[in-house]
């Protein structure tokens, strides 16, 4: 009789164990669900932001797949109606999301979150940070079509590839202060583009009438984005296309050719 | 164990009791004893009751909308199954459980004057910190400023559910100080379930007002400064500017300030004379 009662308070106790865990695994879940949906909110608010991704519909064909910032992958296939080449981060830099500097949500990411694979992701980021030409490369592996780059001012630094680039950098392996400066002496904080900045796609592409890209065509613009077709056919990037295959055969017969060698390097 | 020691004619020079008697202390208060199991399962029913109803919610396909949208929808969410799980608890309570339901108003006024004040020490102690060091600052979100009654009505409901019923249950169950810690626990979750930004280191005042509600009585006070809680930090909340240089360590040293500060808060309010005797004490098995 003792030990009947003994055990049902043991039971008791275990029940207790679990109902607890679950409730703690509720509770980060709904908190997850809530953060999860933040950002395509703060999209939705920005009538300029939709206004992008309708255009985006009308001015890509139904097929196009589309080259941003992981960022925006989502926006691009539930408001674009478009395939995004990633979608979501990697695990690997979960630490340049800046929702996990609050350890619970790091600790909902890792749980709950869904992840695009690293690769995908470095390459994105260095095909950003790189020249058009070999950019180029990079697009075409993953069949992209058109490029999306953001500019625009929402305060929150959302919809912002400038701001942005300090990580987009560092995940591609390079230093982004070799490109852009932050200057802290006027009340707002401005971008100073250093010489290097003529050679980065993205520079390229968000200063198009400063440097003018040669592999990508405007479609659209407005205060917060601009679309760009990827021109694949041009002879030069057919040679240089050649020349990365040729590259791309084993290493003893690449080293006897004259390959291309990269015109950004990573940072000192 | 002294007179022992003074007949003893080989007397270890260090006996170590002190050590003992404090692990003895820690494993008392903290190992859980069953000391009533009907109430400790009524405790369990209601946060099982609770935490279901909740996580069924979270399949609820809700209409994509901007910011403002997901905010209410998750404050709503929240308390429509806050009040659902009471109305279940309600009908379990006059039918599936032999223990009645005691709703304490009698010291409503001192629980109220008790919770207030720890609710006061903690944030003068916890924002002062802030402002003197310059280690954390308050901002606000601009599109949960005007959510701020609907997340009072959320505390409102949490903290009925929490202090006035499985607090209570747990406390009878499992004893004073693990009733409190799983009670706190179970309460603080639901400020997670509602996206109040950095909730952790709002724990430790939770933790504080369910000993006050314990220790005057009355779940009233608990309630309102729960309440309070919610609707402040659902708008506002404390960002530290180490955050935008390491990762992670401003919010700990946050919480951990918290901590001292809820620390503080205790100290105080047990030495005001807002109540009696612990609820534990006639509680006692």
């Amino acid at each position: 009789m003792e030990q009947s009662r003994q055990s049902r308070k043991v039971l008791l106790v275990a029940l207790l164990a679990v109902i607890l865990v679950l409730s703690i695994f509720v509770s980060l879940k709904l908190d997850f669900d809530t953060r999860d949906r933040l950002f395509q909110s703060v999209i939705r608010d920005s009538r300029d932001c939709m206004e992008t991704f309708q255009k985006l519909s009308e001015v890509t064909p139904a097929d196009a797949v589309i080259f941003s910032w992981w960022d925006y992958g989502r926006a691009i296939q539930d408001y674009g109606r478009r395939k995004a080449v990633v979608a979501y981060p990697s695990r690997d830099i979960s630490q340049s999301i800046g929702a996990s500097q609050n350890p619970v949500y790091a600790v909902e990411m890792a749980l709950f979150g869904t992840y695009d694979s690293s690769e995908k992701i470095h390459d994105v980021a260095r095909a950003f940070v790189l020249p058009e030409r070999e950019s180029l490369g990079i697009m075409r592996k993953y069949a992209a079509t058109h490029v999306m780059v953001f500019q625009g001012e929402d305060g929150r630094g959302a919809f912002d590839d400038l701001q942005k680039f300090y990580w987009i950098a560092r995940i591609a392996g390079y230093n982004a202060s070799d490109y852009v400066r932050i200057n802290m002496t006027s009340p707002t904080p401005g971008y100073e583009l250093t010489s290097k900045a003529e050679q980065v796609t993205m520079m390229r592409l968000l200063f198009d009438e400063r440097f003018p890209p040669q592999h990508f065509t405007k479609l659209y613009e407005n205060s917060v984005a601009k679309i760009y077709r990827i021109e694949y056919t041009t002879s030069a990037d057919s040679t240089l296309q050649s020349l990365d295959e040729l590259c791309s055969v084993p290493a003893r017969i690449g080293s006897l050719l004259a390959c291309p060698t990269k015109r950004v390097g990573p940072a000192q | 164990m002294r007179t022992v020691s003074e007949y003893c004619p080989h007397a270890p020079r260090n006996t170590g009791h002190g050590v003992d008697a404090r692990l003895y202390w820690v494993s008392n208060h903290f190992s859980i004893h069953v000391r009533d199991f009907q109430s400790t399962l009524d405790g369990m029913v209601a946060y099982a009751v609770l935490f279901s109803l909740l996580f069924l919610s979270s399949f609820a396909s809700l209409p994509a909308g901007g910011l403002l949208e997901v905010y209410r929808d998750s404050l709503l969410r929240t308390g429509l199954v806050t009040a659902l799980a009471l109305a279940v608890i309600i009908v379990y309570v006059r039918f599936g459980t032999k223990k009645a339901l005691r709703f304490r108003f009698a010291r409503a006024r001192e629980s109220l004057l008790a919770s207030l004040s720890a609710l006061l020490i903690w944030t003068l102690i916890w924002t002062l910190f802030g402002e003197l060091s310059g280690t954390y600052r308050f901002a606000s979100e601009p599109t949960r400023i005007g959510l701020m009654p609907l997340a009072l009505c959320v505390g409102l409901l949490n903290g009925l559910l929490v202090y006035a019923y499985c607090a209570e249950r747990f406390i009878t169950g499992l004893g004073t100080t693990v009733g409190i810690l799983i009670s706190s626990l179970f309460g603080w979750l639901l400020f997670l379930a509602v996206s109040v930004d950095f909730a952790l280191y709002l724990f430790p005042v939770v933790l504080v007002l369910m000993y006050v509600g314990v220790r005057t009585e009355s779940p009233i006070g608990p309630t309102a400064a729960t309440s309070l809680l919610m609707a402040f930090f659902y708008a506002y909340f404390a960002v530290s500017p180490w955050i935008l240089g390491s990762r992670q360590v401003g919010y700990w040293f946050m919480t951990i300030v918290s901590v001292a500060s809820a620390f503080v808060a205790l100290s105080i309010v047990a030495k005001l004379p807002f109540g009696v005797a612990s609820h534990g004490a006639k509680q006692a098995i």
